[in-house]
């Protein structure tokens, strides 16, 4: 695997699947709405090799007003992308509420970006702690792996854990021990960490 | 037969599912392993083409 890492920053390349194309062209829709985000949960995963499908992409984004939203939806239906379940005032609606608008390419109703406002200290710890992600030359941010890993062995389905091992045993000379240990301690998963990352 | 006379060892088949894990989790070191030492090239080739085939 050829992956540069810097402060805060990953670089590498890959041949992107549809999941990697629709990360990439709703980012650039953020991005240039100068929306703050944080790409979290399965699509980590997914994005540095796990074999898997997914519905949905989650993501967290700072707390925007209405204004913002509706500048944003343009440039969003201007690209190609419409909200799957809500219309601009229900779709504000949804994410004043702590729940998720969904946004497809045009045409389709999934795989969909799965948008919501930052909520607790952990969504607002991976927003300000987000790690720069340049995959084939297109900026994306992702959530701090170590919180990634713990949170998906507090979910604690199968594929969750098989996620969270995927991401540690990957990166694991490159995570920060201190930190998930940190987060497995927060999250109260020692218990899960030793049955199956650890060994 | 009928679906009532049918026998289900439902410990067998908690066994059945934890063992089905532990080989899930065995081959994701493997797929870890796999990726570490390929190039992205190859490894993403692959992933292109389960992800696609599942999302299509």
């Amino acid at each position: 695997m050829e992956i540069e890492f810097g402060s805060n920053e990953i670089k590498f390349d890959k041949e992107l699947n549809y999941l990697d194309k629709l990360a990439i062209d709703f980012c650039k829709i953020l991005n240039k709405a100068r929306i703050k985000y944080v790409i979290i949960s399965g699509y980590e995963a997914i994005l540095f090799g796990r074999n898997r499908a997914s519905e949905d992409i989650d993501m967290f984004i700072e707390h925007i007003s209405r204004e913002k939203l509706q500048e944003f939806w343009a440039l969003m239906q201007k690209e190609g992308f419409w909200c799957v379940n809500a219309e601009l005032d229900g779709a504000f609606t949804l994410l004043e509420d702590f729940s998720a608008p969904r946004f497809a390419r045009d045409k389709e109703a999934y795989p969909n970006m799965e948008v919501k406002f930052a909520k607790d200290d952990l969504d607002f710890y991976s927003l300000g702690n987000r790690i720069k992600v340049m995959l084939n030359g297109a900026e994306i941010h992702i959530g701090p792996l170590e919180l990634n890993i713990a949170f998906k062995l507090k979910l604690g389905t199968d594929k969750d854990i098989e996620d969270a091992r995927f991401l540690y045993k990957l990166f694991e000379e490159k995570l920060s021990k201190e930190k998930l240990l940190s987060f497995v301690g927060l999250l109260k998963v020692e218990d899960k960490a030793r049955e199956y990352i650890w060994k | 037969m009928e679906i009532s006379e049918l026998k289900v060892d439902l410990k067998e088949l908690e066994e059945f599912k934890k063992k089905n894990f532990e080989e899930r989790l065995k081959f994701i070191d493997f797929l870890v392993d796999y990726i570490k030492k390929n190039p992205n090239k190859v490894w993403s080739r692959q992933q292109k083409n389960i992800v696609d085939t599942k999302t299509a």
